[in-house]
């Protein structure tokens, strides 16, 4: 077999539409909100009750030994380990982080799994996928321009501008 | 309205994260060794943030030692002043984008050479995060009416509409297709017919100029303060400017219309002189108040649109992309603005210089200017006539393919106000927003 | 304005829940098919390059430039006009729709309204 990147092994997969995903973990259409035709948000509000725990899986934790800068594959098999479940017969979800756009232009590379394990569409997953990280981005800046700008117009709570706590952030 | 007034599809956060992303880059080849020679004194990329923070507009970068990149001067603008907003709304596909991404000006080396985003190799990466920001979106008026929005320059301090894609879709998509350049005529307005237009391939049918009675009042010299009262007098002196941007849009040969938004505090007097002065000017025009009524509020300004976009038009340019750039300045000070002179600083001089040189001189010009004055000093109202100019800087895009020109105390990153709208702002544990306006 | 109008958030909110058909019906309006559009939510969705593919084919319609005079610092709403002059083309029996900009959170944070319009032209 020749050696496919991540991006093409994942561009020749056939997605589902999302709404048969979350079908398929008894989410109905209507708690989705679509971001395209493969990303949806959920909305937690009409869920049945979070907090009870009779209602609850078997939750798995997948960590690793000390890595490379490359990273050593823990998304990788984490993903592969959900399909084998799901393989098997067995009703499994995967819940991980949403990637950085950091490290995309340095040299870790995409975060969504590797080979014929990973998340998809890579490609939005691992850049702007829902807008997340861009809302804290600007969450954070916010609050810096208004903390500055408080300062600017007069320090009406007598800030000390040596003893500010935040930064501006980038993602 | 929320999502669009927040996040929306994201379009405005992938534009801000392009920026830095270039801007790092940038930053990044000074550190591996600068192969380009380039000069970080004369890096003019700028780093973009969607917030107004005008603590940011003069930064010193890379402090630290070796281990955190050359120490240098660098400054922050608001993404939708940023270039690639600009070449965003310009693009009229994927190549066409990755071509203008390649072609934007980023930095002169050490013996003043351009360079470009091509030589960096990054055009590719840079179009890539903005794959989906070129798709137009698709939302609705509390009517049901289709609503294409897509991208966002601010026409003060750059070239004001929404995205040529936009635009052509809606004109394919429906028989009449209403599109909106920021701020008053002298700035959004001839930057459509100039700048716009051209590119488009289309001009207008017709032109909607928007007045209200406060505005003409306020240019007519009263406080803004009083602008609820009655008064005649300040409205007659203020409609010299609404004659100006009349003639102005004119000047294009392209059939105007005046349509009065009508606001609670008008009175019956009010707008009875002012429809009085528009006919006296020849010059159709319409109350509409839709604010309060919705489309039935504005049914009759539709049908004089209707019409008026039935009538020949010859749209004419103002200028000639041809001519100097000093000849381009010139007439739009002195036949938009009404300008007697242009004054020229000796920075602005020497860029004039630098465009000639590089053979920069045949772009459209993209006047940064204060919105409240058809002149460059916020404070002269009504119609200013025998005033300089003022250009304090020449900024080549040549992505965007305009040469932007800060006159005045223009800034490229605002700052908040005293009482913030932030203030009264807040979210429920249902996700239900108030304060947002 | 006075007190007892409800505000722009407040109109929106009432009529969005009320009224606001799901974008794929607004785009069924101009021809435009599901796999045409990739939906964000259930009311907004970006045009695929399929639905401006087939877009391009159609003639142009008319183009109409909303402008203005010089504003006060609080503007002079014409993003209410142009939107209220699309919905009033549709009233009248036009095929009538906008093309906008987007808005910076800048402003939202700090003056001026929201760009999407006020009052019931939104």
């Amino acid at each position: 077999m020749a050696n496919l990147s991540d991006i093409e092994i994942a561009s020749q997969v056939e997605m589902d539409p999302i709404q048969d995903i979350a079908a398929s973990v008894g989410i109905p259409e209507e708690d989705l909100s679509m971001y395209g035709k493969y990303k949806a948000k959920i909305d937690i509000n009409n869920m049945k009750d979070l907090d009870d725990a009779s209602q609850r899986g078997k939750l798995i934790l997948v960590t690793a030994i000390t890595p490379t800068p490359a990273g050593e594959g823990k998304t990788t098999v984490s993903v592969g380990l959900v399909d084998a479940l799901s393989n098997i017969g067995k009703k499994a979800a995967i819940a991980v982080r949403e990637p950085s756009l950091g490290p995309v232009f340095g040299i870790k590379g995409g975060a969504a799994g590797g080979g014929h394990s990973q998340v998809v569409p890579m490609e939005d997953i691992n850049l702007h996928f829902t807008g997340d990280f861009h809302a804290i981005g600007a969450a954070n800046n916010l609050l810096a321009a208004l903390l500055d700008n408080h300062i600017h117009q007069g320090n009406a709570l007598n800030i000390d501008t040596r003893k500010i706590l935040g930064n501006v952030l980038l993602i | 309205m929320e999502d669009i007034n927040l996040h929306f599809t994201g379009d405005m956060h992938a534009l801000t994260s392009a920026t830095n992303t270039l801007a790092a880059l940038i930053d990044n080849h000074l550190h591996q060794g600068n192969q380009l020679n380039i000069d970080p004194r004369r890096i003019i990329w700028k780093r973009a943030l969607d917030i107004n923070d005008r603590a940011l507009r003069n930064i010193t970068i890379g402090l630290g030692g070796p281990a955190n990149s050359i120490p240098r001067q660098d400054h922050f603008e608001i993404t939708v002043a940023s270039e690639l907003m600009a070449v965003l709304c310009l693009s009229q596909d994927l190549d066409d984008l990755k071509e203008r991404i390649a072609n934007i000006l980023i930095a002169y080396t050490y013996d003043k050479k351009p360079i470009y985003v091509r030589d960096l190799h990054v055009e590719g990466a840079i179009t890539m995060l903005l794959k989906d920001a070129l798709k137009p979106n698709l939302v609705q008026t509390l009517e049901n009416t289709p609503a294409i929005i897509h991208g966002g320059p601010f026409a003060n301090i750059a070239h004001g509409c929404n995205s040529i894609l936009a635009t052509k879709l809606a004109m394919k998509l429906g028989d009449y297709t209403i599109t909106e350049a920021g701020f008053g005529a002298d700035l959004g307005g001839e930057k459509f017919m100039d700048i716009v237009a051209p590119k488009l391939d289309h001009a207008p049918n017709a032109i909607v100029i928007v007045a209200t009675i406060r505005a003409l009042k306020y240019n007519g010299g009263q406080a803004l303060k009083n602008l609820e009262n009655e008064d005649l007098n300040a409205l007659n002196l203020g409609f010299k400017n609404l004659k100006r941007h009349v003639q102005n849009m004119r000047y294009y040969h392209v059939p105007v219309v005046v349509a009065i938004n009508k606001f609670a505090t008008d009175t019956d007097n009010e707008i009875k002189l002012l429809e009085t002065l528009c006919d006296e000017l020849g010059v159709e025009v319409q109350v509409a108040d839709i604010h309060h009524h919705g489309s039935k509020g504005g049914i009759e300004l539709a049908k004089m649109v209707v019409k008026a976009a039935d009538k020949d038009a010859n749209y004419t340019r103002l200028y000639e992309d041809a001519q100097p750039t000093i000849e381009k300045i010139d007439t739009i000070a002195s036949e938009i603005y009404g300008a007697n002179n242009v004054g020229y600083s000796p920075k602005a001089q020497r860029q004039l210089q630098t465009l000639k040189d590089n053979v920069w001189d045949d772009l459209p010009v993209c006047i940064a200017k204060t919105q409240y004055s058809l002149s460059d000093d916020p404070k002269k109202l009504g119609s200013p006539r025998d005033f300089t100019l003022h250009v304090k800087e020449l900024v080549p895009k040549l992505g965007a393919g305009f040469i932007v020109v800060l006159t005045g105390s223009i800034l490229t990153m605002p700052g908040l106000p005293k009482e913030p709208a932030a203030l009264n702002m807040d979210v429920d544990n249902d996700g239900r927003i108030s304060g947002l306006f | 304005m006075q007190m007892s109008f409800p505000s722009d958030i407040e109109i929106a909110q009432i009529n969005e829940h009320d009224k606001m058909k799901n974008i794929n019906e607004i785009a069924a309006k101009l021809g435009l098919t599901s796999d045409d559009v990739e939906q964000y939510g259930h009311f907004k969705a970006k045009i695929a390059s399929s639905g401006i593919r087939k877009a391009m084919k159609n003639d142009d319609g008319k183009l109409i430039l909303v402008t203005s005079i010089n504003p006060t610092p609080a503007g002079e709403g014409k993003s209410t006009l142009a939107i209220g002059l699309a919905d009033s083309l549709q009233a009248i029996g036009k095929k009538s729709i906008l093309a906008l900009r987007e808005p910076s959170l800048g402003p939202v944070m700090g003056m001026k309204g929201g760009a999407t319009g006020g009052g019931y032209a939104k």
